[in-house]
C-alpha cells in the first residue's frame, strides 16, 4: 500500500451528523492517529474507511482508486475494533491463524507459525496460545482481537482504541511496540484514541476530530506548539491548557491586538511563594505531587489555574498565598471565535 | 476522627495466608493510601478493618480501642466500596441523605450537607434521579458522598474513583484531597493506581503478596524505595533495572554492566565510602535501579552502556526514549530536541548520584547514592528552555 484519501466525506445517522466534510490524506507507511473525545467521530471515520458504513456524501480512495462502493471484504483492510467477537470454541492460536488460512493466502505452515509467534510475543500473549476466550481476562481478549488484525499485514490496518482495556503499564509498553511493528512491516495504520499522550507517543501525524469535524492534522510537536483553535488546544496536552480572558491579564501578558483569550500550558507557569508585582496573586487550591514533579492548582484571576513544576522548587499548602508567573512569551493567542491568531487552516 | 492501628494482623483463608503479620498505624487526620497490585492483600486488609472479615490473628484498634469483635456498624467507620450497593428505591438525594436522616438530623441541615458534598463531587444536578437512571461513574460518586456526609472515626474508601473517566478522576482526586484536609478526616484509601496514591496520600503503605513492603511519604517511597518491587511499582515510566557486577577502580567502586567493557556507573570516593559496608564483595552481582529522568544519552562513545534506540515517544515538553541496552530495555526521558532516532546507536550514562542499589538475591535495597534534600536535583526535563 497504499495511500488513503477521504474526499469531503460526511456521514449522517438520521439528522445527526456524525462526521462532516472530512478531507484527510494518509500516506503510504504512515502511522496516523485520530484524536478526539468520545463521540467526536473517530469510530465512525474508521468504519467508513473499512466499508462497514457508507458515506452520506464524499468518496474514499485507496491509491487513487475509489473504493466507496466496495464492501469491506474487498478492501483488504485489517481492523481491530473495540467490540471484538471471539469464537468461544477456538484457541487463541486458532484465532491468530485464522486470517492467514483464508482462501487466496498461500502461506506455508511454518510461515503461519512464525507470524503467530511473532505477534503473540509482541502482544505478550505467547503463554496463552492454548487457551480459549472464556479462560482469558478482558485485556487478554482485547489483545487476541488486536493480534488477528496484525497477523494479516494488510495494505491498511485500522485500530480503534486497541489498548484501552489494558492496565496502565501494559498500555504504555504496548503502544510503542505496536507502532514499531507496523513500521517494520511498512504497514499503513490509522489508530484512534481519546488520549493525547497515547497519540503523541506513537503518531507520525495526529488528526484532531472535534464534533465530527477535522480541526487540525499535524505532527505531535506542531500540534502541541501551535494548536489551531481552543478545542484543539484543550485536547492536545496531557494536562489541560489554562485559558485566560485577555483583558483580565492584559497588564501582565501584553497580548497583541485581536486576542480574546490566551492559553498557557501548566508547564509554562512558575508558582512563587513571594509577592511579585508582575505575577498573578492567588491561593493554593490543591497540590498533587507526582515523583519529581508536582501539579499545583491555584485560584487566581477568577479561576483555578493549573501549574506543573519540579517538586524541589517548593512545597505548598492548601490555602497558601502564592503568585503565578506564567511565561507569557509562550502564550497561545485565540480570537473571539476561538481560532489561533495567525493559524494555518487544516 | 480517630487513629487506627493494625497490630500484627493476619488473614488466613483455610491454608492460604492472604495477609501476613501486618502492622500499621494511621494517625488521627491522616490520609493513608493502601497501595498494591491486584491480589496483594489490600482488600482483605480493608475488610478486616471494616469488620466485613474476621481477623485471623492480631488486633485492629480504633483510638486505642480493640474492635476485633465489633460489628461493622459499631466500629464508627464509613465506607465506600467499588460495588457498595445504593438503595434502588431512593433517589440519589435520598441515598446520600440516608445516614443523616437515620440519625435524626434536622431536615434543613440534611439538605445543606447533601448539597454541599454533592456539589464538590459534581453530582448536584442529578440528585432527583434514581440509581438505575445514572451512569456507574455517578453511582460511584453517590456511594462516596454517602460515606462522606457521615462523621465516623475512620473513612475506608476502596477504589472510589475507578469508574470515572480519566479527566473526572483527576478532578475528583483534588476535590477529595481538599475535603479530607478541610475535615481533618482519618482516611484509608485503597488503590492499585500508584499515581493516585502518590498525588493524594500523606503516607503510602505498599503491599505485595500479602506483605507490607514499605510505609512512607510519597517522597520517601519515590526516592528511597525499600526493595525492587517498590522501586519498579512506583513511578511511570517505571524505574530501569540493570544487572551489574561490583568491581574495584582506582578512585572507587565501578559497577560493570552485562556487556564486556560496559559501565553502569563509577562511584566517586565519598559515594564508595558511604556504601562500602553495604555493597557485596567484588565480583558479586547487584541490581542497579535508575529512573528514566536520571539517564543521560550520548552518541556512541567510550564508557557507559552501549545501546540502540528502539522507540521515541513525544510527550509535549520532552521525549521518552526506549533503548535496547544492557541486555534489556532501558528508558530515558530527554529533551525534545534530542537528535537520536529509532535505530541509532547510543551510549547511556546513568547518573552516579541517582542510583538505587538492590541485592541480586533478595531484592532489598542496599543503598541509594542520591544527594540529600539540599543536593543538586539538577536537570529538570519539564521546564521550557526559557526557564
Amino acid at each position: 500500500m497504499s495511500t488513503l484519501l477521504l474526499d469531503d466525506v460526511s456521514k449522517n445517522f438520521g439528522d445527526r451528523a456524525a462526521v462532516s466534510d472530512l478531507r484527510l490524506e494518509c500516506r503510504d507507511g504512515e502511522f496516523l492517529v485520530l484524536l478526539g473525545r468520545s463521540g467526536a467521530g473517530k469510530s465512525t471515520t474508521l468504519r467508513l474507511i473499512a466499508g462497514i458504513e457508507s458515506p452520506t456524501r464524499g468518496e474514499i480512495l485507496f491509491d487513487g482508486e475509489r473504493v466507496t462502493a466496495l464492501p469491506p471484504e474487498q478492501r483488504d483492510v485489517a481492523m481491530a475494533f473495540e467490540s471484538y467477537a471471539l469464537y468461544p470454541h477456538r484457541t487463541v492460536r486458532e484465532h491468530l491463524e485464522f486470517p492467514l488460512r483464508a482462501p487466496g493466502r498461500n502461506l506455508t505452515e511454518a510461515a503461519i507459525a512464525e507470524r503467530v509467534t511473532q505477534v503473540a510475543e509482541l502482544l505478550e500473549i505467547g503463554a496463552l496460545l492454548g487457551r480459549r476466550p472464556t479462560q482469558l481476562s478482558g485485556g487478554q481478549r482485547q489483545r487476541v482481537s488486536l493480534g488477528r488484525a496484525l497477523v494479516r499485514r494488510s495494505r491498511l490496518t485500522l485500530l480503534d482504541e486497541p489498548v484501552a482495556h489494558l492496565d496502565a503499564r501494559l498500555r504504555h509498553d504496548l503502544r510503542g511496540e505496536l507502532k514499531r511493528h507496523q513500521k517494520a512491516q511498512g504497514a499503513t495504520s490509522i489508530y484512534a484514541t481519546p488520549d493525547f499522550s497515547e497519540a503523541a507517543a506513537v503518531a507520525d501525524r495526529i488528526a484532531v476530530l472535534v464534533d465530527g469535524r477535522l480541526r487540525q492534522v499535524d505532527t505531535p510537536a506542531r500540534l502541541y506548539d501551535q494548536p489551531a483553535d481552543v478545542d484543539v488546544a484543550l485536547t492536545a496536552g496531557d494536562l489541560k491548557m489554562n485559558l485566560f480572558e485577555a483583558d483580565r491579564v492584559a497588564a501582565f501578558a501584553q497580548p497583541v491586538s485581536g486576542v480574546h483569550r490566551l492559553g498557557i500550558r501548566p508547564s509554562d507557569i512558575r508558582v512563587l511563594d513571594r509577592p511579585d508585582p508582575s505575577a498573578l496573586p492567588g491561593t493554593v487550591y490543591v497540590t498533587e505531587p507526582m515523583g519529581y514533579d508536582q501539579i499545583v492548582r491555584v485560584e487566581a484571576a477568577g479561576q483555578v489555574v493549573t501549574a506543573r513544576m519540579p517538586l524541589d522548587r517548593g512545597r505548598f499548602e492548601i490555602g497558601q498565598q502564592v503568585w503565578l508567573a506564567p511565561d507569557w512569551r509562550r502564550q497561545h493567542p485565540f480570537d473571539p471565535q476561538g481560532r489561533r491568531l495567525g493559524a494555518r487552516l487544516p | 476522627m480517630a487513629s487506627l492501628t493494625l497490630d500484627n494482623v493476619v488473614k488466613q483463608y483455610g491454608r492460604v495466608t492472604a495477609v501476613h503479620r501486618m502492622s500499621l498505624s494511621v494517625a488521627d487526620g491522616e490520609f493513608l493510601a493502601l497501595l498494591g497490585p491486584s491480589g496483594c492483600g489490600k482488600t482483605s486488609t480493608m475488610r478486616m478493618i471494616a469488620g466485613l472479615e474476621d481477623i485471623s490473628d492480631g488486633e485492629v484498634r480504633i483510638d486505642g480501642k480493640v474492635v476485633n469483635r465489633l460489628q461493622p456498624a459499631q466500629r464508627q467507620i464509613a465506607m465506600s466500596f467499588e460495588h457498595y450497593g445504593l438503595y434502588p428505591h431512593l433517589t440519589l438525594f435520598g441515598n446520600i441523605a440516608y445516614p443523616l436522616t437515620v440519625r435524626g438530623v434536622a431536615e434543613r441541615d440534611v439538605q445543606r450537607q447533601v448539597f454541599d458534598i454533592a456539589s464538590v463531587l459534581h453530582i448536584d444536578d442529578v440528585l432527583g434521579s434514581f440509581p438505575k437512571e445514572v451512569s456507574s461513574g455517578v453511582q460511584q460518586r453517590v456511594s462516596l458522598a454517602r460515606a462522606l456526609v457521615r462523621s465516623p472515626s475512620v473513612f475506608l474508601l476502596d477504589e472510589p474513583l475507578s469508574h470515572l473517566d480519566a479527566e473526572m478522576r483527576a478532578r475528583m482526586r483534588g476535590e477529595l484531597k481538599r475535603l479530607q484536609k478541610a475535615k481533618r478526616s482519618t482516611m484509608v484509601y485503597v488503590t492499585h493506581d500508584q499515581l493516585e496514591a502518590m498525588t493524594m496520600a500523606d503516607r503510602i503503605a505498599i503491599m505485595n503478596q500479602g506483605r507490607l513492603q514499605q510505609v512512607g511519604t510519597p517522597k520517601e517511597i519515590y526516592e528511597r524505595p525499600a526493595n525492587r518491587f517498590v522501586a519498579t511499582f512506583i513511578g511511570e515510566p517505571p524505574m530501569n533495572m540493570i544487572d551489574a557486577v561490583v568491581a574495584g577502580g582506582s578512585d572507587g567502586v565501578v559497577l560493570r554492566g552485562p556487556d564486556a567493557g560496559s559501565v553502569v556507573a563509577r562511584l566517586d570516593a565519598s559515594q564508595s565510602a558511604a556504601l562500602a559496608a553495604a555493597l557485596p564483595a567484588q565480583g558479586s552481582a547487584l541490581a542497579v535501579g535508575v529512573r528514566p529522568t536520571d539517564i543521560d544519552v550520548f552518541g556512541p562513545q567510550e564508557g557507559g552502556l552501549p545501546g540502540r534506540v528502539r522507540l521515541r515517544e513525544f510527550r509535549g515538553d520532552d521525549v521518552l526514549m526506549t533503548f535496547d541496552a544492557a541486555g534489556t530495555r532501558l528508558r530515558a526521558i530527554v529533551h525534545r530536541d534530542t537528535p537520536h532516532q529509532p535505530g541509532d546507536p547510543v551510549t547511556l550514562v546513568p547518573r552516579a548520584d541517582r542510583l538505587h542499589l538492590f541485592s541480586a538475591d533478595s531484592g532489598d535495597a542496599i543503598g541509594h547514592t542520591e544527594d540529600g534534600p539540599g543536593g543538586s536535583r539538577g536537570r529538570s526535563t519539564f521546564l521550557s528552555p526559557a526557564h
